[in-house]
């Protein structure tokens, strides 16, 4: 008796270790590191069709997302499209440009970045209509969403260009690949003070971060179930509008199509003042990325 | 001492009852019902002298947002099953046949069908190197990576195993290996490929080793 006793025992030690195993391998693949259920972004479609050139729901012809980094945090409300940032893509081509388009740009008589305090929507239409594109998706992001999904795809590798050295936002970097937490990233994309062109450099550093990014998590998205771990991650922390996970797996393997070394960056041109108009060179410019989301002639 | 004897047979006979009890309470708990039956056989008629290694599944990753979801048993033997046809008709009909199965394209959704059999086909298959007199097969168990969404519903399976050919030729020997990562998703009742990627190593008769590579996706 004793001896079924201890084989009992025996095997009931070996399934509840078992147990405690598996468990903690299953935590370890789906746990992700962030509040878990917060929504940190939101995706919206906002074409009905993304694009009319499409085999099987997958894009093929040029496709413009805009991405807003919208500035409600705690005592700040109205969620203003501080970080807008308009990015081409061209499938066939597997190409892409970014065009960073400065939140004091005037439209419609106000600033731009006017729009994100309606809704996303409104922010593309603003957008789009300064641009003469439309836009198909716009992904927006909070403080403490950029904060968090940064913390959560384990930080950035930013290639930062100068000495930042700003007590306004906290940015304290030296040139050179620098790995960022999250909010290290928020204090470099904030960072306009040093700067004799304020907010021109800053959102052209945005730009530069958001492709820095794009080519970190390409790097940990070399396998299935790398791209299948992040979408999971998109899964818990986006609120979708319009747009199913397979869409998002469908322009995450896009997203993830493009070389990050070729992806121009670049700040569409405006004018000094408190509302700043378009530049010289607007013009060529936006029709250069009109045509097929990239830019040939800048 | 019989009864002593019978004693201890019964308490050997426990002893081995509980233990393979214990085993395979382990082995299912541990697996997660991940071990299956080999995958259908090949759909070409191979040289009697060859042999092949059907496909098994390995160890399975569940990614998800919903407070649970698993890979089910006939799922998983599905996408198991759709990936041997794959391999048999990519990799094995060229050695039995001379080229690539008819029924290849099919296994491709109309997202990659186009470079599937077009610019990637050359990775994609064995369809260079003609039919062999005789060939050894083997393969490496299947690591299945899922994702489900937010209510367990499974969006895709992705497959990732490689395969090994050695095999014999009229004018000499040659070695195949592939590094193969498939990604299927439902299309009605079957599950169909909508991204790849592979890499492939060929050693073919009186050549160096080339290697050639594909990465695709329905965009």
């Amino acid at each position: 008796m004793r001896r079924v006793l201890r084989w009992l025992a025996a095997v009931v030690a070996v399934l509840v270790l078992s147990s405690v195993g598996l468990f903690a391998a299953w935590l370890h693949g789906t746990h992700l590191p962030l509040a878990q259920g917060a929504t940190y972004l939101r995706v919206t479609k906002i074409a009905p069709k993304a694009n009319a050139d499409e085999v099987a729901g997958a894009p093929t012809g040029p496709m413009f997302i805009l991405l807003v980094g919208n500035d409600s945090r705690p005592g700040v409300g109205g969620a203003r499209g501080d970080a807008l940032h308009v990015l081409g893509v061209n499938p066939k081509l597997h190409q892409a440009a970014m065009l960073d388009i400065p939140r004091d740009t005037c439209w419609a008589g106000d600033k731009i970045n006017v729009g994100n305090t309606h809704s996303p929507r409104a922010q593309a239409d603003a957008v789009g209509g300064l641009i003469g594109v439309p836009l198909a998706y716009v992904v927006d992001v909070d403080f403490a969403g950029f904060t968090a999904l940064v913390d959560g795809a384990g930080g950035v590798e930013v290639n930062v260009p100068y000495q930042m050295h700003d007590a306004d936002s906290g940015a304290y970097f030296s040139p050179g690949l620098t790995h960022m937490n999250g909010d290290a990233a928020l204090r470099f994309s904030r960072d306009r003070h040093d700067f004799p062109t304020s907010d021109l450099v800053r959102t052209n550093n945005q730009g530069r971060l958001i492709i820095d990014a794009m080519r970190g998590l390409q790097k940990k998205s070399q396998t299935a179930a790398g791209e299948f771990h992040l979408l999971a991650l998109l899964g818990q922390h986006a609120q979708l509008d319009g747009i199913g996970v397979g869409d998002l797996y469908r322009l995450g393997r896009l997203a993830f199509s493009l070389n990050p070394d070729q992806i121009k960056n670049y700040t569409i041109p405006v004018v000094n003042g408190s509302c700043l108009p378009l530049g010289g060179g607007a013009g060529s410019l936006f029709a250069d990325f009109r045509d097929d989301g990239v830019l040939e002639s800048h | 001492m019989a009864g002593g004897r019978n004693s201890s047979s019964f308490s050997f006979f426990r002893r081995g009852t509980a233990l393979v009890i214990g085993l395979l309470f382990v082995a299912s708990c541990s697996s997660g019902g991940k071990k299956h039956a080999s995958a259908e056989g090949s759909t070409t008629a191979p040289n009697p002298k060859s042999t092949q290694q059907a496909l098994k599944a390995g160890t399975v990753w569940m990614e998800t947002w919903a407070p649970s979801a698993q890979l089910d048993k006939k799922t998983k033997q599905k996408v198991l099953d759709a990936a041997q046809k794959y391999v048999d008709r990519a990799y094995l009909a060229p050695l039995n046949t001379g080229d690539v199965d008819p029924l290849y394209d099919g296994l491709f959704n109309p997202q990659v069908r186009a470079a599937a059999t077009g610019a990637d086909r050359n990775a994609l298959t064995d369809a260079v190197t003609g039919k062999a007199s005789i060939y050894a097969q083997t393969a490496t168990p299947v690591q299945l990576s899922a994702l489900a969404d937010g209510t367990g519903n499974l969006l895709y399976v992705a497959t990732n195993f490689n395969v090994k050919v050695n095999a014999t030729f009229d004018v000499g020997k040659a070695n195949l290996a592939h590094n193969v990562e498939l990604t299927f998703a439902r299309d009605g009742k079957d599950w169909t490929i909508v991204a790849y990627r592979v890499r492939t190593s060929r050693k073919l008769p009186h050549a160096k080793t080339t290697t050639t590579t594909a990465k695709r996706s329905g965009s």
